[in-house]
């Protein structure tokens, strides 16, 4: 298990993921920083704050993942982090199989970037999220 | 599991030991090995194994180079130490964040950590960036004044899935950190909110683990104010001015006149360097209740912010609760007078610790590393120390801290856990054939129970089985536990020729999370290879070598070899006692094993509720209570722990263990944690069932009996479950102690 971190990026246009693909294992702990220090578009808002953004998967519900929006990065602050972290835990192997199975993820970004998407591709034997084991015991 | 039978190294004398069960079940007056074992049985939840005299022979541990061949065994690095000048310990503590090199993660996982100094910006530790080590050892003596300027500069944007910036009403109103699992097993993939989900409620509930504190556990100081205080907590602030923090705080320390204490916050606002602190500290806290990060958005609503908070708990006459990136912890360690009054117990000198205590994220923390050894001396040729550099001049002295590290957020598991020494993977010991040395073992870890004991080094994958036989061989190495969670024992337990003493060293040790134990271990006659192990775990290689020590070394053979205990530590008086109380440690009635039922796991409680700001008990100043502390957990020994003040334990109950209760011998050692003994529905055979008087199955508390006296201090603390997940998620309870102004007329 890890803690993985993917950044929000925006420096002109539309907002990146980094990395836009990125590997991970069962149980990962995925989480998203959002770098975006650039005003949000609000036209009758002359001090709009910075553009938040809002992870979600692709097809699912804007808040599937987390209840908020992460905000924007304020001037001379550190980057918002997303309150909350996001695990998988997709089906393993058939019995008896060796080789580790694969599943891919879309996610996009939820606050009208509608073509800001990344992709997460989630690798299984690993370490799955064990419940029974868990909560410092 | 390992019974205790199978490690007992038992010679003929030993047998006539045996305590005596008595018609209806009891077990009373129970010989000092029995004493031993049924006692140190109940700080594990794992085995009953111990430090057993290696009873390996000199042929096998010969054979094989140290570490055996294959196997990797750096130096046990000794940590770096702050030590006290002129009768302060000043010094700076800062918590940051960086990614550590952890054996046995692929990729260095971002932890939080102590990084110390002195006041001055000496003796720094940790000299060398990105390795896993504990924080610094403080060092201090009886009497000195403590003087830490502790500085949280996490960097908050360094993780994830926690709530630091703002608590209550974030993540759907629940305050806590979150998270939600995608899992394939539905069709399309289905999300559930994993943690905290239905069962955990704030604040009792993982959260807020870049939130810091320090407690100081194991001493025997004032809770109040800027004393051993665990009830605030101070928020990160990364891009702090330090310069100026530091030089305010110098200005505080200089301020505090250990003859005219704070107790309060009146008290403390006293100080004019004081009152410039906080006039920082209301500037950072507005700045931060203006700025936080709440929901999508800054700026916290008025009912959440933290300097509203602060004020109304002034008011109230109360600590405020936030503080943001620094706090002056301040405070005497006091020193017993004999045949004065005054303090009336005074601070037992030894192996103490430190760590992060915030409710909520005391269990991360810890796992994160956050912690360090803490040894208060006394050096006077009398004392504790004094003595034993008396008696050997040469005596080697290491400190080892186990911890575990995981950076697996809200403790979800899944997660690597690493048990290190010292931040290190099995190190190496090194000692003479025939030298004493003093080790200072110290439980840091969040859950694991440790059974430390001495066996050959074997390589990597051989039975332990092996060890086993061994064990019943020829005797070779040799040991004395001479103190427990920091205070010393009386020489009557250490004494080789006393009922108590004799088993000491033969027995079984085993430490729960928090305890200390200190140990003198003398090394074989020749040279050899070994290893400190716990259960299967290699913990730390011994490499036996070089020369005999000469002048010869021996164990204490009598009391000129040791250190008087001081007066204030002799047994607590039973008659004494005006006051019983029974605490009960509980998870819910009909639960038997952790993990989740129904997808929810254990609800923790004492006395039936999880913590909350209410006092559950009052206890008056100086006065010596019994406590029966019970669990009626099976299979989890709820290590407890209270603040201030260590006890003596006097009867204890293990169902797992014999059939009724043991009344333990004094003089009683002292201990400031103890693991409850477990609930169980079978008699020790693990089958017979015990019954009520309808001859139903049911489950019986495990239990303890104790002695103490709440003395020296008035204010409020807490004790809790050292199994820190169980403490973060309710098992915590606010306790105080109140000026005796109600004379009692005592009764018989």
């Amino acid at each position: 298990m890890a803690q993985v971190i993917i950044d929000i990026n925006r420096t002109s246009g539309q907002a990146t993921f980094n990395p836009p693909t990125i590997n991970v294992s069962n149980g990962d702990q995925i989480s998203w920083r959002n770098n975006d220090t650039r005003p949000s578009v609000e036209p009758l808002n002359p001090n709009p704050d910075p553009q938040s953004h809002w992870p979600a998967p692709v097809g699912g519900a804007d808040d599937a993942w987390f209840a908020n929006r992460i905000p924007g990065k304020p001037p001379g602050f550190d980057p918002p982090m997303s309150q909350g972290v996001v695990t998988f835990n997709i089906t393993p192997p058939p019995k008896g199989q060796t080789t580790p199975t694969s599943q891919t993820f879309q996610y996009r970004d939820a606050t009208g970037n509608t073509t800001a998407q990344g992709t997460i591709v989630v690798w299984n034997p690993a370490p799955p999220a064990n419940p029974d084991s868990t909560l410092a015991d | 599991m390992t019974k205790p039978n199978d490690n007992q190294n038992l010679e003929a004398t030993d047998v006539a030991e045996t305590s005596q069960q008595t018609q209806n079940g009891k077990l009373e007056h129970a010989a000092r090995r029995e004493f031993m074992i049924k006692a140190l049985a109940a700080t594990s939840g794992v085995a009953l194994t111990g430090m057993l005299p290696s009873s390996v022979t000199e042929t096998v541990a010969q054979t094989q180079s140290c570490p055996p061949t294959s196997l990797t065994a750096p130096a046990l690095q000794a940590i770096g130490q702050i030590t006290s000048q002129g009768g302060r310990l000043q010094a700076i503590m800062r918590v940051k964040n960086e990614a550590r090199a952890v054996p046995g993660y692929s990729q260095s996982p971002m932890l939080r950590y102590f990084t110390g100094s002195r006041i001055d910006g000496s003796q720094t530790w940790p000299t060398r960036p990105g390795q896993p080590v504990p924080g610094p050892t403080l060092v201090a003596e009886l009497g000195d004044v403590v003087q830490i300027a502790l500085l949280n500069q996490t960097k908050v944007s360094d993780f994830n899935g926690t709530l630091d910036v703002a608590e209550t009403g974030q993540n759907n109103g629940t305050g806590c950190g979150s998270a939600t699992q995608v899992n394939t097993a539905t069709n399309p993939a289905s999300t559930t909110n994993i943690y905290p989900g239905t069962f955990d409620q704030f604040p009792n509930c993982f959260h807020g683990s870049s939130t810091a504190n320090l407690h100081f556990h194991g001493t025997h100081v004032t809770p109040e104010a800027t004393g051993d205080n665990i009830l605030f907590g101070v928020r990160p602030l990364a891009n702090q001015n330090e310069q100026e923090t530091l030089a305010v705080l110098r200005a505080v320390f200089n301020s505090y006149d250990p003859a005219n204490p704070w107790h309060n916050w009146s008290d403390f606002m006293k100080s004019p360097a004081a009152q410039a602190w906080w006039k920082m500290q209301q500037t950072a806290l507005a700045t931060y209740d203006k700025t936080a990060q709440w929901g999508s958005s800054f700026g916290l609503p008025p009912a959440e912010q933290l300097l509203p908070a602060d004020t109304n708990a002034i008011a109230a006459g109360e600590w405020p609760p936030w503080f943001v990136g620094s706090f002056p912890n301040c405070y005497k360690i006091p020193k017993y007078v004999p045949n004065s009054q005054n303090p009336v117990m005074g601070q037992a000198p030894g192996t103490h610790w430190y760590h992060a205590h915030k409710h909520g994220s005391t269990a991360l923390n810890l796992f994160n590393g956050l912690a360090g050894a803490f040894i208060i001396r006394d050096s006077s040729p009398t004392g504790y120390d004094g003595k034993l550099r008396a008696v050997y001049p040469k005596l080697k002295e290491s400190i080892i801290i186990f911890q575990e590290i995981t950076d697996s957020i809200n403790l979800m598991g899944g997660g690597k856990r690493v048990t290190l020494v010292n931040g290190q993977q099995t190190p190496m010991i090194t000692m003479q054939p025939g030298e004493v040395q003093l080790w200072r073992m110290l439980n840091t870890t969040v859950t694991a129970a440790l059974t430390p004991q001495i066996a050959a080094a074997t390589p990597a994958g051989a039975p332990l089985a092996v060890f086993n036989t061994l064990v019943q061989s020829n005797v070779q190495f040799s040991c004395k536990q001479i103190a427990q969670d920091g205070v010393q024992f009386n020489w009557a337990n250490v004494d080789p020729n006393s009922q108590n003493g004799k088993s000491n060293g033969v027995t079984p040790i085993t430490m729960a999370p928090a305890n200390r134990v200190d140990l003198l271990v003398k090394a074989p006659p020749s040279a050899g290879c070994y290893q400190l192990q716990s259960g299967k775990a290699v913990l730390l290689y011994i490499n036996v070598t070089g020369s005999a020590v000469n002048p010869p070394m021996n164990l204490p053979q009598s009391q000129n070899d040791f250190p008087v205990q001081p007066g204030f530590l002799a047994d607590l008086d039973p008659d004494s006692v005006r006051v019983q109380r029974v605490i009960k440690y509980a998870w819910e009635n009909g639960r038997t094993a952790t993990g989740r039922v129904n997808g929810a796991p254990p609800h923790f409680t004492i006395d039936g509720q999880q913590f909350n700001s209410t006092v559950q008990h009052t206890m008056h100043l100086n006065e010596v209570e019994m406590w029966t502390v019970t669990n009626n957990s099976p299979g989890v020994r709820h290590p407890f722990h209270i603040h201030q003040n260590p006890f003596q334990i006097i009867e204890i109950f293990d169902p797992t263990q014999t059939v009724g209760p043991v009344q333990l011998p004094g003089p009683w050692v002292w201990w400031d944690t103890f693991a409850i003994p477990p609930a169980s529905n079978t008699m020790p055979d693990g089958k017979t069932p015990r019954v009520d008087n309808n001859g139903k199955q049911v489950y019986v508390n495990g239990y303890f009996k104790m002695l103490t006296r709440f003395a020296d201090f008035t204010g409020k603390f807490v004790n809790h479950c050292h199994i820190l997940g169980h403490e973060d998620r309710g098992m915590m309870q606010l306790v105080q102690v109140v000026p005796n102004a109600l004379p009692y007329l005592k009764h018989h």
